[in-house]
């Protein structure tokens, strides 16, 4: 059997092969990388059959164009409202479809969003790095030869055929607003007070200063009380750092382990998916909850992913939708 | 448990126990770099391995605080904090069973020499004292970190202590070894910085494809020796293994 390959004929520039990331190397200096938008993760995969946190290609803004050099591979696009097509084709929102060999299947510019999820039922056929197939482009760790896709390249997959099942469908996109919530700290105390009610009262702007690993904001400045240097300690995704500029940096999956600035709080798990899919000027309001909070929040924010999975795989037919 | 002043006159007591986030907590012991405070910093660090809280998933010891990531759902953040504290009111040992001592070889001013005639400048010191200074010092990895494998080391000597540059410069290779603030560091793979290049050395900080991919761990004492450029040529891909003077 003829090894079945997923070709990237032409790639938006940033599609890297993320999962769920990796755990346990932080100690190291290893980034836990893994997709921006967990929750669209999930639905990518659930909608192909595959388990939550299988790899898939990410992209940002629009995916491009691809190919499959097999008989045939299901696949499912989540994320941004993306306009999709195979051989012209558009293809249902949130809903899997085939692609067969020698079609080609486009991704267009999204319509809202940032971050695109493309999965394909079966997944990717690519060695763990660290326990992960996520990519870390800035070391050069993981997914497709630590790097992102390039015209040409072409990825294993691990089935030769689309399973033989019904398509599946999401019913609504779990479109969720309200503000992005933070816990205050580790280091609130290097701020004055005025200048915390200014973070959670301020309007925040997303700015295009946004990669995998960081997202500048732009709105009201905040004032340090005893300098912008902290001694170095370790850092997470989520964490609002505030250099010497005063304006907000929140630390996305793929930034380094440890950092200089003070982290006047952090956005939690929940919410960190929603503020990567913000575009350039959209608002970011903050509100600050306690941790034990947050851990009613990450509760509920992880049984709804499994409740999304669950739903995707007994849909309802698509009239009834 | 030990206090200082904060920047407001209120005094703070170490350990604090800070909120990162939804499944993180920052442990702090202290608020400065200081080979004590690191050795405990480790300490707790190895005690936590040893207690084997449920619902740790990893720790991230640094200079003066140890990041203590875990889930949620398996611990409640009231209740890790509760244990953290039984273990340190029960005593943290800090004395390292098996700290490593490795001796790097270092070619000074190659493959250019302009980093270190610039520390030399801003220290008043010639090029000559400022490597008899950098390799006549003990230094202990205090914090491995940012990028994979990176040594930030500590101790070394007040007079060699610089600003690190406003802007970074792209592109500094694998294996240089340079200062900055208070700190030592030896690159492990392209990156960009802001420090002073000091030499280069053959070692590697992080080997991805092997079975141990990162030379270093946290408290392994490192001196650093002068080495020719021909030297370090020879030495281009030789194992580690015979730059560790103990342990293993």
């Amino acid at each position: 059997m003829a090894d079945a390959l997923f070709r990237a004929i032409a790639p938006t520039p940033f599609v890297t092969v993320q999962d769920a990331g990796r755990r346990g190397w932080r100690r190291f200096g290893l980034a836990g990388a893994g997709a921006m938008d967990k929750m669209s993760l999930v639905i990518a995969n659930a909608l192909v059959g595959n388990r939550p946190t299988e790899a898939v290609l990410e992209f940002a803004y629009a995916g491009g164009e691809w190919t499959v050099e097999a008989a045939s591979c299901r696949i499912a696009v989540a994320g941004g409202a993306f306009a999709v097509t195979v051989d012209g084709t558009p293809v249902p929102s949130l809903a899997s479809t085939v692609l067969r060999r020698g079609q080609t299947l486009r991704i267009g510019g999204a319509t809202r969003r940032v971050w695109g999820y493309l999965a394909v039922a079966g997944g990717f056929d690519l060695p763990l790095a660290f326990g992960s197939r996520a990519t870390h482009a800035r070391t050069g760790i993981g997914g497709f030869e630590g790097r992102a896709i390039r015209a040409g390249d072409t990825l294993p997959l691990r089935g030769n055929e689309a399973p033989n099942e019904p398509e599946r469908f999401l019913g609504d996109d779990p479109e969720e607003d309200g503000p992005c919530r933070v816990v205050p700290g580790p280091q609130d105390d290097y701020f004055d007070r005025e200048s915390l009610s200014l973070l959670l009262s301020g309007a925040y702007q997303a700015t295009w200063q946004q990669d995998r690993m960081a997202y500048r904001l732009d709105g009201p400045r905040l004032t340090h009380v005893k300098g912008y240097n902290i001694i170095t300690d370790g850092i997470v995704p989520g964490c609002i750092q505030i250099p010497g500029t005063g304006q907000p940096i929140v630390l996305m999956r793929d930034a380094g382990t440890v950092g200089g600035y003070p982290k006047v709080a952090t956005v939690v798990e929940a919410d960190l998916g929603r503020l990567a899919q913000t575009r350039p000027g959209g608002a970011v309001h903050f509100k600050a909850i306690s941790m034990m909070e947050a851990r009613a929040v990450r509760q509920r924010f992880l049984a709804r992913l499994q409740l999304i999975a669950e739903e995707v795989n007994s849909p309802l037919p698509r009239a009834a939708v | 448990m030990r206090g200082t002043f904060g920047a407001s006159g209120d005094i703070i007591i170490y350990p604090r126990f800070l909120p990162v986030g939804d499944s993180a907590l920052s442990v702090e012991l202290g608020d400065v770099i200081d080979a004590g405070i690191n050795a405990l910093v480790r300490a707790l660090d190895r005690a936590i391995a040893a207690a084997n809280i449920p619902g740790i998933i990893e720790t991230v010891p640094s200079f003066r605080a140890l990041m203590v990531i875990y889930e949620p759902e398996e611990i409640d953040p009231d209740t890790l904090i509760a244990d953290l504290k039984r273990l340190i009111a029960g005593g943290l040992n800090a004395h390292a069973a098996n700290a490593r001592s490795w001796t790097v070889p270092v070619a000074y001013g190659v493959p250019v020499d302009d980093d270190l005639r610039e520390v030399a400048a801003a220290t008043g010191l010639s090029c000559d004292e400022v490597v008899a200074m950098h390799s006549g010092a003990d230094y202990q990895v205090y914090v491995i970190g940012f990028v994979p494998g990176l040594p930030v080391l500590g101790g070394l000597p007040a007079p060699l202590h610089l600003s690190r540059r406003p802007e970074h410069r792209q592109g500094i290779p694998a294996g240089s070894v340079m200062i900055g603030g208070m700190q030592g560091l030896i690159v492990p793979m392209t990156m960009p910085s802001g420090w002073y290049t000091l030499g280069q050395t053959p070692l590697r900080p992080f080997n991805p494809g092997e079975n141990n991919p990162f030379l270093f761990r946290l408290g392994d004492r490192i001196r650093f020796r002068p080495i020719t450029a021909r030297e370090l040529d020879a030495l281009a891909g030789v194992s580690s293994d015979v730059y560790l003077d103990n342990g293993t």
